[in-house]
């Protein structure tokens, strides 16, 4: 899975009298279920034991989430 | 009716002692954009919505309430064996002097529960909407309590939770579609 | 492996298994009309049921629809036996 096809970036506005060290690039999530409003028949399929692993049956759904990517 | 099964949706396993995890996990608890606020809403909505999808306010409701099975494991691991002075040390004195080591329905900041978190407008469209962006709202709150968090065995399941809402954002949109193709029915007849 | 591991593993077990089902099933609410969806359904019921029946002669029912073995019965097995499923 590519999780940078569900995330999106936009440059904030910074002023030189911010008193915190400025965040120049901002990401947000977009995710998967914005993409489709219905699901498609015959999606691939994880197996049962990857499925409960990720929350989910269908692997297009899954864009997952890691306090590294930094988005807060 | 429904029938308990005595077993977790997805195992739980919590690695570290912090009753300031508890804390912030309460948000999903007992919070406006929790699992009890979202299990409620659907049960209750799904009396006044076409047929159609009865069954999938009914399921998704159902699963709500093994996510907040879930998330009352992790409160009740996370402060289990915690002392007065760790729960006060959490900003979980208050809590502490009115529940002791129990569980209570209320947010991290330990405002209670309340149905005004929730609605039901009796129009199919208005709830649907409703529900889309509940499950939105929940997972930007999985998100941020991944970020606080650094105990890997609540990472996980909380990614689970997360995922979950994913999913049921997507039926609800298709519940949504499936509404639109009844329009102009009655004018066939 | 000891014994506790062995039954957490099994439960697991039964939980993916489980979990299929529970996606399939809001599928299936929305796409009623998908009978390969359909079929994958009914058998993914089939085969909960299977590893549900492995882990319940053992370690007992998980829930009262249930009936309890005679294994279950014989090394002490009640409803009301711990652990919970928030204290395991």
């Amino acid at each position: 899975m590519d999780r940078s096809l569900f995330r999106g970036s936009y440059k904030p506005y910074v002023s030189p009298r911010d008193p915190c060290p400025p965040i120049l690039v901002k990401t947000f999530v977009l995710p998967p279920q914005l993409f489709t409003n219905f699901q498609k028949p015959g999606l691939p399929q994880y197996s049962p034991e990857q499925a409960l692993k990720h929350g989910s049956l269908w692997p297009s759904f899954v864009d997952g989430f890691y306090s590294e990517e930094g988005i807060s | 009716m429904w029938v308990y099964e005595k077993k977790l949706l997805y195992p739980v396993e919590v690695t570290t002692c912090n009753p300031m995890l508890a804390r912030y996990i309460m948000e999903q608890y007992g919070g406006a954009d929790g699992e009890l606020a979202a299990a409620l809403r659907y049960m209750n909505q799904r009396y006044t919505v076409p047929d159609k999808v009865i069954g999938l306010l009914t399921d998704i409701s159902t699963e709500e309430f093994s996510h907040l099975e879930m998330l009352a494991t992790m409160i009740y691991k996370l402060t289990k064996d915690a002392t007065p002075e760790q729960l006060e040390k959490a900003g979980l004195g208050a809590h502490f002097v009115n529940h002791g080591h129990s569980l209570f329905y209320e947010n991290a900041g330990g405002v209670p529960f309340t149905t005004t978190y929730i609605q039901s407008k009796g129009d199919p469209i208005a709830d649907l909407y409703e529900d889309i962006a509940a499950e939105e709202k929940a997972r930007a709150t999985y998100q941020w309590l991944i970020d606080i968090s650094d105990d890997p065995g609540i990472n996980d399941a909380l990614r689970f939770l997360r995922e979950r809402e994913n999913i049921h954002s997507l039926r609800f949109r298709e519940a949504v579609e499936l509404l639109k193709d009844e329009r102009d029915r009655k004018k066939i007849f | 492996m000891n014994a506790s591991d062995e039954e957490w593993n099994l439960l697991k077990k039964v939980q993916q298994m489980d979990f299929v089902v529970v996606e399939l099933t809001l599928y299936t609410d929305t796409h009623p009309n998908d009978e390969e969806a359909m079929n994958q359904w009914r058998e993914a019921i089939k085969e909960a049921k299977k590893v549900r029946k492995q882990y319940e002669s053992r370690f007992g029912p998980l829930s009262l629809l249930s009936v309890p073995s005679k294994q279950a019965i014989e090394v002490g097995w009640h409803w009301n036996s711990t652990p919970w499923p928030w204290q395991r």
